[in-house]
């Protein structure tokens, strides 16, 4: 115990630091020569709690997730800029998104005083939701064209919608407690039903499109976590 | 690395009570970086006395790890000062500033990689490819466990299943290096147990095999052959053995003989025919009891392939030449209409110019037991009428002339050997189109039309073809402006003085792409790694006139931080060190690097050197260069065995052919070198040549950069020489000499040369009244000067150039010898191409002795001899000038001019040529005796048959079998006025005594000579 003790006190000693100096920011992840910083992590976790009007949750944990959404975020606008995808959006746009954000405070002033107490900048909120556009448009674009939903896919779409509502309500429910499962109006409501499945589908694969394309980026990427960040 | 990397600091990211405070110091920890404290300030955004911002701080980390210098990076701060909080009396004190500690820990970078221990194969290059730690690039721990999960897969494939393998980490953190050493213990190599063969065939085989082979072969019963897993595995030769006869045991694995025996597995199948048999080794099956491993290969037979032709023949083995299944192992449709077009250009070659090839493939199953599945490839050839390309004709050209054009196509008219029916095809006509419209078009004619069309029954001769060529060469365009943008003014004019394209000059794409190519080069070897080069065509107002405006960015500059050289262990660092072509503090100049590289290559004492930029993507503008050396063995040996045929022949104690009879020598060389000797570069080497007529040993040392200077040498030597290539004597010679050479330019070279030489010579076979003198032993002291210039183009076969010569000398009693005398001997030979290939060679030799005091002649060993393959082609070997009056032997001459024509032109293929020559000359007994005369004087009437002094003058013609190393060479000379001389008949004896017969004898009017390499 005392040995322990000498170390940590030589260890202070050499590390000539006064006791009232703090970290102001430092490398927290760096993929290639790309750097995030601790602060950068930290604001995105800042941001995301004001936006769910949650108190910031600092811990480890979130801050890990925090910093993988924000490796995702680096690959896939770096793989646009490679590309050369014009991905823009605009701060109107990011304007249009905050605006129900703001709708929650009675005045500009208590949305200001929320921001300041969520050490939050208006800067920083645009920003993020400026980079969450381009990451939707840039997806889309990106992974459109490996996503098809053929008549096929559609119908077992829909018959396993049928499925899963017969077993969940235990029993052949009638035309008007759900067309959908309607032996009667089977395509009828198949054809209704398309547009939105279609949707549904497509949403879904486009997002299994990414994962599969973000799980190849992450190994052919030099991905650094600095585990002192994050404990 | 930093030793208080930011863990004693608590993080402070819920509040931001340093933004906006004034920056009193910004402090390293550790306080030594790896870039200068003034490359750090320039780099960073933060300034002392400026508010600290967060937004700079973030990008302060951003622009540190870009540097590449470091792994981690943290910033702390530190209040500093005190200001009272002025509304709020009751608060502490307010901190006025605030003091930054960036800390670091650096990064490392792969340097020296080392294994020690290696038993190869794999070798050690094999393994270091395999752990892929490239020279210069981070280094990451985590790498280190793929690299040794690479380098064992590389030992297992060797069989080296036993090794075990382990590494040590060796951290310079002030150089930011990471060398790492591997510490190999191979262990005992595996050997082999036999094979397992599994697949489509041997189930009838199995049975009765007898042999301890593990056979399996679940798939369908296919036909008997003759091929059994015993002899597949006997192919293989990897049991013990030599040749048919097997020994016991197996032969130890290594990756070589597992694939030799794979391969040798599928020429067993391809001497079948079996085209499409498939070999593939599934894996190595090791068993540790043994050590041993027993390959598990799966075999398809395939059908049998027979590929036939109808409508003309082919031989089998041109078949196999031109039709591409044989040796890419498979029967594609596409490898099929290779052998179509391949079948169309060998018929076109032959003259049948319409020729068609058309294949069909057709299977056939073989019933069981009696025969194979069978496919049938079937080549349909009509070669039509057979023609001759007679005339090629280029018309409406008149910027190039028509000789330029021609000397660029590879058309050809008939030729009577080389190409009896030309070299025509439709697609070799239309690739000659296209060359000479690109040739056009890249010296700014962007509109030339080129159009190319056959006509059968030229000039109304039957299945004679004419070419033509016509060329609508329309207007060139020119350059009316050339704009530079981007360069400093001075670099700008540098670059338009050597910029293909100018003002007034013709615009052409090939210019553009010269001129791009010359200004990176320059800004890439001026330490521009990055420089861009973008440009832009702009009409004029004039027709076919352009402004053309160049932007080059050159980027950041880089220069050399240090030069680190590593892997020497016996080399001295001063021999780097004076090859090197860069310093710190110069540009980066890869063409500086590369230059370095191939010079201490050439010093012959390193294997292996790399060379790298450490950390190359780290944006930094000064850099650490990288060199790796590996040396080389330290010795080298050699060993060589020739013959030598020629006019060498002749009884030792018999004076019957005083010219030589066709004789035959073996002969052996050998040497040993001792490379690097005292780790500076130099060299020892001990050179030993026996022969039938010369036994010959060589003792040299040589410092190759005398004085670090890399254009001056020095060698010393000793020779023991026993010698009987002059007929007449038999000579003996210990020499010593040491020679001191400087280079002067590329093509010059200038040499001093002092040496000592004792002679004695023997068997002498002259007449009486010389012997006394001749048959002193003789020493000679020399001091000579060398000039050669050489400027060929290829001096084992040379095309164009000069070779020129001068050597003089002069041997005093104040060197030590016995006789005075000067000597000078030049040589300038031209080579002058005509056309493409045709070569008008010649060459002129003179030399002059001139006796100044001492011995009453110049020693029989000092004097000049010629005659032979390489000097005068009428003579046998050192068979001309001056004879013995008695015996009629050589006796070799005072003065020598000889001059050889040569016409060398191409015969038969491309490797066969021919010459015709032309040489003159003789020795002569002395200066004043040079003669031009064509034959030996009269006198009364008769013909003076001691008469030598006249110029000998011979034709002839030659072969050229053009080898990699240099041609092999046959001469047939005919001499109408070879030398006619007293001979006697008898032995050496009756010589001595006056016994003999007399008789007279000729030098053959006809000489044969075979040799290696260009005549000169």
């Amino acid at each position: 115990m005392f040995t322990r003790a000498a170390i940590l006190f030589c260890a202070a000693l050499l590390a000539d630091l006064p006791a009232n100096a703090a970290t102001l920011d430092r490398i927290a992840v760096t993929i290639g020569r790309h750097v995030i910083a601790e602060s950068e992590i930290v604001a995105e976790m800042r941001v995301t709690a004001f936006i769910d009007m949650a108190a910031a949750d600092l811990s480890a944990a979130t801050k890990r997730t925090a910093a993988a959404r924000l490796v995702d975020q680096y690959l896939i606008l770096e793989d646009a800029a490679i590309s050369r995808a014009l991905v823009s959006a605009r701060d109107s746009e990011a304007a249009a998104l905050m605006a129900p954000i703001r709708a929650r405070y009675g005045s500009n002033l208590e949305y200001r005083a929320a921001l300041d107490q969520a050490q939050v900048s208006e800067a920083e909120l645009t920003q993020h939701f400026l980079n969450g556009l381009k990451l939707l448009r840039y997806t889309e674009t990106r992974f459109h064209p490996e996503v098809d939903v053929s008549e096929a896919d559609l119908r077992a779409a829909y018959d396993k919608l049928v499925k899963e509502a017969r077993n969940r309500l235990g029993a052949e429910p009638t035309a008007s407690s759900n067309p959908l499962v309607s032996p009667l109006t089977h395509d009828d409501e198949f054809e209704k039903s398309k547009d939105q499945l279609q949707q549904l589908i497509f949403a879904e694969r486009l997002n299994q499109a990414m994962d599969r394309w973000l799980e190849a980026a992450r190994a052919g990427a030099n991905i650094q976590y600095r585990e002192s960040v994050f404990q | 690395m930093s030793g208080t990397f930011a863990q004693s600091v608590q993080p402070l990211f819920d509040g931001k009570e340093f933004e906006g405070k004034r920056l009193e110091r910004i402090d390293f920890d550790p306080p030594t970086q790896p870039m200068s404290p003034a490359e750090l300030r320039e780099l960073l955004p933060l300034r002392v006395g400026q508010p600290l911002r967060a937004a700079d701080i973030r990008h302060a980390l951003q622009l540190l790890y870009d540097t590449g210098h470091y792994s981690d990076v943290s910033i702390e701060g530190t209040p500093v000062g005190s200001k009272p909080v002025q509304d709020k009396p009751d608060k502490p004190d307010e901190a006025a500033g605030v003091a930054v500690r960036i800390s670091t820990q650096f990064a490392l970078f792969v340097s020296g990689v080392s294994i020690v221990g290696l038993a190869s194969p794999p070798n050690r290059n094999s393994l270091l490819n395999a752990a892929k730690l490239e020279l210069g690039a981070p280094f990451q721990a985590k790498f280190m466990e793929q690299s040794v999960a690479n380098m064992q897969d590389r030992m297992r494939a060797n069989g080296l299943y036993r090794a075990k393998l382990a590494y040590q980490l060796a951290p310079s953190p002030e150089t930011g290096e990471m060398s790492i050493r591997f510490q190999l213990a191979p262990g005992p190599r595996t050997h082999f147990a036999g094979a397992t063969f599994v697949g489509k065939l041997f189930e009838s085989k199995l049975a009765e095999s007898k042999s301890a082979l593990r056979v399996q072969a679940p798939s369908p019963l296919k036909p008997a052959r003759s091929t059994t897993p015993e002899s597949l595995l006997r192919a293989t030769r990897w049991r013990r053995g030599f040749g048919p006869i097997l020994f016991p045991g197996w032969r130890e694995v290594t990756e070589n003989r597992v694939q030799d025996g794979l391969n040798r597995i599928r020429n067993v199948f391809l001497s079948e025919n079996r085209l499409q048999s498939r070999v593939a080794l599934l894996e190595l099956n090791y068993t540790p009891s043994s050590n041993t491993i027993t390959p598990s290969i799966e075999l398809d037979a395939g059908p049998v392939t027979e590929v036939r032709t109808t409508g003309a023949k082919v031989s089998r083995s041109k078949l196999r030449q031109l039709i591409p299944i044989y040796e890419e192992r498979a029967v594609e449709p596409g490898l099929l209409t290779e052998g179509d077009r391949n079948l169309v250009d060998y018929f076109q070659s032959k003259g049948y110019f319409e020729v068609a090839v058309s294949h069909t493939q057709t299977q056939s199953s073989g019933s069981q037991g009696s025969q194979d599945d069978r496919q049938i490839i079937e080549y349909n050839i009509l070669r039509n009428a057979r023609h001759k390309l007679v005339a090629i004709e280029i018309t409406g050209n008149h910027f190039f002339d028509t000789e330029t054009l021609r000397e660029r196509i590879s058309l050809r008219e008939n030729q009577t050997l080389r190409y009896r029916y030309g070299r025509y095809s439709p697609k070799l006509r239309d690739q000659d189109r296209d060359l000479i419209r690109d040739l056009y078009r890249s010296n700014g004619f962007r509109a030339v039309k080129v159009t190319a069309s056959t006509m059968d029954n030229y000039q109304g001769r039957v299945d004679e073809l004419g070419v033509r060529f016509e060329i609508e060469e329309g207007q060139p365009w020119f350059i009316s402006g050339l704009q530079i943008d981007g360069p400093a003014p001075a670099e700008v004019e540098y670059l338009r003085r050597r910029m293909q394209s100018s003002v007034g000059q013709t615009f052409s794409d090939s210019n553009l792409a010269a001129d791009r190519d010359m200004a990176l080069s320059y800004y890439f070897d001026n330490g521009y790694p990055n420089a861009t080069f973008d440009w832009l065509q702009e009409a004029d107002g004039e027709a076919n006139r352009v402004n053309l405006r160049y932007t080059i960015k050159p980027g950041e500059r880089q220069y050399v931080r240090n030069i680190f050289v590593r892997g020497l262990e016996t080399t001295r660092p001063q021999v780097v060190q004076s090859r090197l072509g860069l310093k710190a503090g110069d540009p980066i100049s890869q063409a500086q690097i590369a230059a370095t590289q191939q010079k201490l290559y050439d010093s012959g004492i390193f294997s292996r050197v790399q060379t790298a930029l450490q950390n190359p993507l780290g944006q930094e503008a000064y850099k650490n260069v990288l060199l790796q050396m590996d040396e080389a063995n330290r010795y080298a040996f050699n060993l060589g065995f020739g013959a030598e045929l020629g006019q060498i022949g002749g009884g030792v104690n018999t004076l019957d052919a005083p010219a030589g009879t066709t004789g035959f020598s073996p002969r052996v060389s050998a040497g040993i070198s001792r490379l690097n000797f005292w780790g500076l570069g130099h060299t020892v080497n001990l050179q030993g040549r026996v022969s039938n007529f010369q036994q010959r040993a060589v003792l040299s040392y040589v410092v190759p950069q005398l004085a670090d200077d890399p254009n001056l040498s020095l060698t010393y030597s000793t020779l023991f020489d026993s010698s009987h290539d002059v007929r007449t004597f038999a000579a003996r010679r210990w020499e010593g000499s040491i020679q001191l050479a400087r280079r002067l330019s590329r093509a010059s070279t200038l040499q001093a040369r002092v040496s000592y030489r004792k002679v004695t010579v023997g068997s002498l076979i002259i007449n009486q009244g010389l012997l006394p003198l001749l048959s002193q032993p003789d020493r000679v002291g020399l001091f000579a000067l060398s000039y050669i210039q050489d400027r060929r183009d290829n001096s084992v076969d040379t095309h164009r150039g000069i070779y020129n010569t001068i050597d003089a000398g002069i041997s005093l009693p104040q060197f030590g010898s016995a006789s005075s005398f000067t000597r000078v001997l030049l040589r300038n030979s031209t080579y002058h191409p005509i056309g493409r290939e045709w070569v008008l060679a010649r060459t002129l030799q003179f030399g002059y002795q001139q006796r100044l005091a001492g011995l009453t002649q110049i020693p029989l060993a000092e004097r000049f001899f010629a005659g032979g393959a390489s000097s005068q082609r009428g003579f046998p070997d050192n068979q001309a000038g001056p004879r013995d009056v008695d015996s009629g032997f050589p006796l070799g001459g005072s003065a020598m001019l000889l001059h050889s024509t040569e016409l060398r032109f191409p015969l038969i293929g491309d490797n066969i040529g021919g010459v015709f020559f032309h040489d003159m000359g003789n020795v002569y007994s002395s200066i004043r005796n040079v003669s031009f005369r064509p034959g030996q004087r009269f006198v009364n009437g008769a013909r003076d048959l001691q008469d030598f002094d006249y110029m000998v003058h011979s034709v002839g013609f030659g072969i050229r079998y053009r080898t990699p190393i240099g041609p092999v060479r046959v001469d047939l000379s005919y001499s109408p006025d070879s030398p006619r001389f007293h001979g006697l008949k008898g032995t050496i004896e009756q010589l001595y005594t006056n016994q003999g017969t007399p008789t007279d004898q000729r030098i053959s009017t006809f000489q044969f000579h075979f040799s290696l390499g260009q005549t000169f």
